[in-house]
């Protein structure tokens, strides 16, 4: 044994696992007899020591966002499982979603309205369904709100309370066109919106010149009234108001939501043609219940009004019909979206000025459902046909119907649209416009593959919105999160947020405990976090002015309660 | 192996990118390169290629070991590819082409001596040192990245700390009491 043996210096680093118990006892006692080989073997300590010490301050970069996100995805793809992990409930959401069924009974309010928007076979069934009713106040109503001017030709319309009208034919074709034109006027989400269309006088209060004034004078002449016609007047205007109300409060929803994606669809405008705000909105809705009380103020001595008859089969369809206005394509974006459609992949370079538009949404079962576009401004952009690729910077606002984003980063890839056996190498194809003629053809892949959102100026933040209607209680969830970066997954549509994301959702807020904490929005509107977080749930219990429990409980002044049957 | 979730290969993330990068630039030369096959690395693991057999469980010290594997063989094959080559001579020592410890003493700071003599050593002893030291792997966990017997990665340590010795009394003897400069 002498000190310049390998096991010398590995027993002198404490590598002891290899060596035999005699080459162990034997460097012992040579140490033990070599004063030298002892001192060796200190020296060997202690720059073992300062390497331990001083190695790991050496300069070690990171993955960049982009990699790290590549490689989270890869995770996500292999069957990474997924825990979700529900938001707390209250007990007290129990009550508000008894208070939806209770809403649902009152729906005959709601028919005509609603059936302004037949988006989807389901609500043009309940068009039918509606246009099937006998005539009334559903009729009265309906004709109210379609022709605020007195040069409407609704206005021709027998009046609710006549009693020789005759019902209503069911869907006359010319019926059934005014129906769907005014659906369009108020489907935020149609393809082919009328610039304009949702004006003021469409969600306009009664001091507006709206419907209620237009409707009280065709349809509550005085002086053939007796009080009780004028009672029941007076309540179906009340109805009307109020269904303006929750008219106001989809637009209120979908306006935000809008505010994501459609730009083009952008419907609620004022006189001046500047986009109704949810301030407008609120102000409007405030507007209706001043009109409201002052209405429910003089027919207070009026007796009661005859019920609406309660229909299941009507409830069921005008919650659909009040969903479909609100909830967005579940193709959208993805792989499921029908052929000939396209995700928000397909960017189409409008022109040089970094603003995209992409063929955007998928259509679902109706055909005439146009797709709707995604918009991305940015200050700069850049296209790589080969890798699918398009690379957006600065101030990056991406609009999408079931999402927006604000970045300082977009990195978007598109779906190859062939792949050539297993390394999947993808033929160029048309990415880039050509923007000789002035005119840009949009790129035709196979959709969105995925996007990476980051910021890259310090103290920003990746902000996202998304609304979805929670499948379990037809509810709008209005989703806000913040974060470092994001990944949105075009094929299962889940926007992925990494770097201390913090996201609230509706009532509730989940705030990442930890750097590497994962928040995940589904397409359905699942919140699901992972890794360290906290979650806050904000009580709010307090009735809003558009909580469904008002229309359980009404206050003095406000939208009175409708009669069942039975109740009179 | 089933492939980890999310969490854990962010968790591994946070614990190994930098030590990888770091470890994979060494081979590279370069950053981006560097940070390419730690990319590589970090999605093989995802798509569960980490093999372990049937009667072992995948430990920590597992994972980093394969992790640094991983990343030493793409970075190897990096070099290959691209023809910048650092030969990596095994298990023999061979003088390094970098700079004398003269030169290199002359130009560093002595808080950075140390740190810097390791250019003096040739590659294989730096990486053995750098997996010892900086990423406290042991012999068996070394010999396993470089795929060396456990008996050459303790003669590339063994000559590599002797040179390193040398080299700290060459650059000034009182800076050899290397008590001194420990924490």
């Amino acid at each position: 044994m002498n000190a310049d043996d390998p096991k010398f210096t590995a027993h002198a680093l404490g590598e002891d696992e290899d060596l035999t118990p005699a080459e162990r006892a034997g460097i012992e006692a040579f140490m033990a007899s070599n004063p030298a080989a002892a001192a060796e073997a200190a020296e060997t300590k202690e720059l073992a020591a300062r390497l331990r010490a001083e190695l790991p301050g050496e300069a070690a970069p990171a993955l960049d966002e982009k990699q790290r996100a590549t490689v989270l995805h890869a995770a996500q793809e292999s069957g990474a499982k997924t825990k979700i992990v529900p938001l707390p409930r209250r007990t007290k959401w129990f009550a508000a979603i008894a208070a939806c069924f209770t809403l649902a009974v009152l729906v005959g309010a709601f028919f005509p309205p609603f059936s302004k928007v037949p988006k989807t076979r389901k609500s043009r069934e309940a068009v039918s369904q509606l246009a099937a009713l006998p005539p009334g106040p559903a009729g009265e109503t309906r004709s109210a709100v379609k022709s605020p001017a007195p040069s409407a030709p609704v206005a021709s319309e027998p009046a609710p309370s006549d009693p020789v009208a005759a019902p209503e034919p069911a869907a006359t074709p010319a019926e059934t066109k005014t129906e769907r034109s005014a659906g369009e006027t108020l489907a935020l989400n149609e393809a082919n919106p009328a610039p304009g269309a949702v004006t003021a006088a469409s969600v306009s209060p009664p001091a507006a010149g709206g419907h209620v004034e237009g409707a009280q004078s065709p349809a509550v002449p005085q002086t053939d009234k007796n009080a009780a016609e004028e009672r029941e007047s007076l309540e179906r205007l009340a109805k009307l108001a109020h269904l303006e109300k929750k008219t106001a409060t989809l637009l209120q929803s979908s306006a935000s939501r809008l505010q994501l994606g459609v730009e083009p669809a952008l419907p609620a405008k004022d006189a001046n043609s500047k986009p109704l705000t949810e301030k407008d909105l609120l102000k409007r809705i405030a507007t209706i219940d001043s009109g409201l009380a002052s209405a429910a103020a003089s027919g207070s001595a009026a007796p009661a009004a005859p019920a609406l008859p309660p229909s299941k089969a009507l409830e069921s369809a005008a919650l659909d019909l009040a969903r479909s206005m609100v909830e967005p394509s579940k193709d959208m974006l993805g792989k499921a979206a029908p052929a000939g459609s396209a995700g928000l992949g397909e960017i189409a370079p409008e022109a040089a000025n970094g603003t995209m538009i992409g063929s955007g949404v998928a259509s679902d079962s109706d055909a005439e459902k146009a797709k709707q576009p995604t918009v991305i401004d940015a200050l700069d952009s850049k296209f790589d046909q080969e890798a699918n690729q398009a690379v957006f910077v600065g101030e990056v606002v991406v609009k999408d119907p079931e999402f927006n984003v604000w970045c300082d980063k977009l990195t978007a890839f598109t779906k190859h649209e062939e792949k050539n056996g297993k390394g999947g190498k993808t033929p160029a194809k048309a990415a880039t416009p050509k923007p000789a003629n002035g005119k840009s053809e949009p790129p035709r892949g196979g959709g969105l593959d995925h996007a990476i959102a980051v910021v890259t100026e310090e103290g920003h933040r990746v902000k996202i919105i998304q609304d979805k209607i929670d499948p379990d209680t037809g509810k709008l969830k209005h989703g806000v999160g913040f974060c470092n970066w994001a990944y949105y997954d075009g094929n299962t549509g889940d926007i992925i947020m990494h770097g201390s994301p913090d996201v609230t959702q509706n009532s509730d807020r989940c705030v990442a405990t930890a750097p590497n904490t994962v928040i995940t929005l589904n397409r359905d509107g699942h919140m699901i976090a992972k890794g360290p977080h906290r979650t806050f749930v904000i009580d709010d219990s307090t009735p809003k002015t558009d909580d469904v429990t008002h229309l359980a409980t009404p206050q003095p002044g406000s939208i009175p309660n409708p009669v069942t049957p039975g109740q009179q | 192996m089933p492939a980890p979730d999310v969490l854990e290969i962010s968790a591994l993330l946070d614990r190994f990118e930098r030590p990888l990068v770091r470890y994979a630039q060494g081979i590279t030369g370069d950053l981006e390169s560097a940070r390419d096959v730690v990319q590589e690395t970090f999605i093989k693991l995802a798509h569960g290629e980490m093999n372990v057999s049937a009667d072992a469980s995948p430990t920590a010290r597992h994972t980093e070991a394969w992790l640094f594997t991983v990343t030493r063989n793409r970075a190897l094959d990096h070099q290959r590819k691209f023809s910048r080559i650092i030969p990596m001579p095994l298990p023999e020592d061979r003088p390094s082409s970098a700079p004398g410890p003269a030169a290199v003493l002359e130009q560093r700071e002595s808080a950075t001596a140390l740190f810097r003599l390791l250019d003096a050593l040739s590659p294989n002893q730096r990486e053995v040192i750098r997996l010892k030291f900086q990423n406290d792997l042991s012999y068996r966990e070394i010999a396993q990245v470089t795929q060396l017997s456990v008996t050459n990665v303790g003669f590339l340590l063994h000559t590599g700390l002797k040179k390193l010795r040398e080299l700290l009394r060459q650059q000034a003897p009182e800076d050899f009491d290397l008590s001194r400069s420990l924490p």
